[in-house]
């Protein structure tokens, strides 16, 4: 694990002034896993778009590989950093290798043509998400596990060093989870790939990442490696449900009740 | 060279286009009040082309047919085809930037636009006496037209207006949900008609003739006209060309065109842009015309799929040749009526072209509707 490739500072954000994001530090270093969880409304996937850009913070700054986000364009913050978002519409009915091929967009100037770099690549990202076959399928008729593996794949297209995920196995079913989080965590150890995820599931963040960072109502209530931040006391405090936590160092999560 | 099925089926799509393309352009000339023999209209064209010099014709209606073919149907087929291919181009890119397939020029306001700027600018033409110079310009003819200069760039500011304000309409907290954009749309379609309407009756003497020229004509088009609007047509297809890829991004949606690299309220003033330009070029000159918009890109999306690269030409050619077609039918449906009623009455009467594009247009937009109500996709 390397430098800092993206961070923010004192970063807060509101939707029609209701506060969604309050001072809020994170840094995430090249070739790191974080997962970031917390209830519904504690503002994971609005960090998640600030950190990507889509969103502009109110107050703090964001920066990728040093510099600050707003000084970058678009294209060249599209090429070191990628987006799965938790749903994707499709209103017209690409192809899914039209879908992919999308994802090499950054990389492509106005008026050029698809070039062969282009066409590796997105064969290469097809492959990895096991996509490949149903390349001439439209992505409207694929299944939901299939349909969010092309747009993993879309986002491998742009060759980023770090991709945001958020929520990337909520609509899965149990056997499509196990195979999404496996691909990603190949894709970290063999590539090298950053990842930062927005996980409901607090056994799969804590199996799947090097740190957790746990949020409420806007704030980071804790950062730190899976063993550190998954305590009986943080997980009452942020999810209000009382937990058995055992295991030491590998955490094993087991939710027991609501407390209060 | 091998080709695979789905490129098989492309060149068969855009073969089978460019022939009806074609077929409706000779049409165009031949079909009429006079009746010109499809090899006559085929031998003036040929004698037309530089360095042939003219063939002979045994045929003693051979110059009046020379003149009635270039002075009077060409620019007028020429005319049908730049705007059915402006407004088709149109209405596909605006289908997917607002990713809906129901948006069309017509729709979000930008006709209305147009109309209003057209008004505005015949106004002001005639107001400050504004005339048509035309000058003798290396053995060609040159016509210098001002207020018809005006009158484009009023269509054009209008139409983008249009939008642009139905974009802001319907704009809350940093999205533009279709359904508002597309009531913003009518809202304000409704408010320049209105207003088009009012000015028309305030202003001119003959306001009758001036509401039928707005339903949409092409019979009348001038060679000059014709210049300006292929002018702005060509600038305005080839700029939806080229961001062609870039609009497929963005028919995700604006978040997800933005994390894939896109400078997406740059690339929408452009795109909005252009295809207001390509749809209301054409209005002071030939009138509102609707439904092509909408249905073309509609019909073609089934046959080559969403990619704007393959869409954007395959509506041109397919916008382009059905207006020709529309503008034959609109010719010509009286005077059949006159032939099989054996009454006369009509054979001079036209229907304006924005009548039988609506009437064609709208019933077979139905048809698809029902269609895919029926199968289960709307």
């Amino acid at each position: 694990m390397g430098k800092v490739i993206l961070g923010c500072k004192g970063v807060s954000f509101s939707y029609n002034g209701k506060k969604v994001l309050e001072g809020v530090d994170v840094a995430i270093k090249s070739g790191e896993v974080v997962s970031i969880c917390g209830p519904n409304g504690s503002g994971k996937t609005t960090l998640l778009r600030v950190l990507n850009g889509v969103l502009e913070p109110k107050k703090g700054k964001v920066q990728l590989d040093g510099k600050d986000l707003t000084a970058l364009k678009p294209r060249d913050v599209a090429k070191v950093m990628a987006m799965v978002p938790q749903e994707s519409h499709f209103e017209f009915d690409f192809t899914v290798e039209e879908v992919v091929s999308m994802g090499r967009t950054p990389h492509q100037g106005l008026l050029s043509f698809t070039n062969p770099e282009d066409r590796r690549s997105v064969e290469r990202a097809m492959e990895i998400t096991e996509v490949l076959k149903m390349r001439s399928k439209s992505i409207n008729r694929l299944s939901g596990g299939e349909k969010q593996r092309a747009v993993v794949a879309r986002a491998l297209a742009q060759e980023p060093q770090l991709m945001l995920l958020d929520e990337p196995v909520s609509n899965l079913d149990i056997k499509h989870q196990f195979k999404t989080m496996k691909m990603l965590h190949k894709l970290n150890k063999k590539n090298g790939l950053a990842l930062v995820m927005v996980l409901h599931d607090l056994q799969m963040a804590a199996d799947n990442s090097d740190r957790l960072i746990l949020m409420r109502g806007g704030r980071v209530v804790a950062n730190g490696s899976p063993s550190a931040v998954l305590t009986r006391k943080n997980i009452k405090k942020v999810f209000g449900v009382d937990a058995v936590v055992t295991g030491g160092k590998c955490p094993q999560v087991v939710i027991k009740g609501v407390s209060d | 060279m091998n080709l695979d099925a789905k490129q098989t089926r492309l060149v068969i799509v855009f073969g089978v286009l460019l022939g009806l393309l074609g077929i409706s352009m000779v049409m165009g000339m031949s079909f009429g009040s006079t009746h010109i023999p499809l090899h006559e209209v085929a031998r003036t064209f040929v004698s037309g082309l530089p360095g042939m010099g003219s063939l002979l014709s045994d045929r003693a209606e051979a110059n009046s047919w020379d003149t009635i073919i270039w002075d009077l149907r060409a620019p007028a087929m020429v005319m049908a085809l730049l705007v059915g291919l402006g407004l088709a181009v149109s209405g596909s890119s605006m289908q997917s930037l607002f990713r809906n397939p129901l948006a069309d020029p017509f729709i979000i306001g930008i006709s209305a636009g147009g109309g209003f700027g057209a008004v505005v600018g015949l106004l002001l033409t005639n107001w400050l006496d504004l005339t048509a110079t035309t000058y003798s310009f290396l053995g060609g003819q040159v016509t210098i037209a001002p207020g018809d200069y005006l009158m484009v760039s009023l269509a054009f500011l209008f139409s983008m207006g249009a939008v642009m304000a139905a974009y802001w309409i319907a704009r809350t907290g940093g999205r533009t949900p279709v359904t508002l954009l597309l009531l913003a749309g009518v809202a304000i379609s409704a408010l320049l008609t209105a207003l088009t309407q009012f000015l028309v009756y305030l202003r001119l003497e003959n306001p009758t003739q001036f509401v039928v020229s707005l339903m949409g004509s092409v019979s009348n088009s001038q060679w000059y006209e014709v210049g300006i609007v292929l002018v702005g047509t060509i600038i305005a297809t080839a700029v939806l060309l080229v961001f062609a890829r870039r609009l497929n991004v963005m028919s995700l949606g604006e978040t997800e065109a933005r994390s894939l690299g896109i400078d997406v309220e740059r690339s929408k003033l452009i795109i909005l842009g252009a295809a207001a330009l390509a749809a209301a070029i054409g209005i002071p000159f030939v009138g509102i015309i609707g439904f092509v918009g909408l249905f073309i890109p509609h019909i073609m999306r089934r046959f080559v799929g969403p990619n704007l690269r393959l869409l954007v030409p395959a509506s041109a050619l397919a916008g382009a040749s059905f207006l020709i077609i529309a503008d034959i039918i609109s010719r010509g449906i009286f005077q059949v009526l006159s032939e099989v009623t054996d009454l006369g009455l009509f054979e001079d009467t036209q229907v304006p072209i924005g009548v039988t594009t609506s009437l064609i247009g709208g019933g077979f937009f139905i048809y698809l509707l029902i269609l895919g109500r029926r199968r289960g996709n709307g």
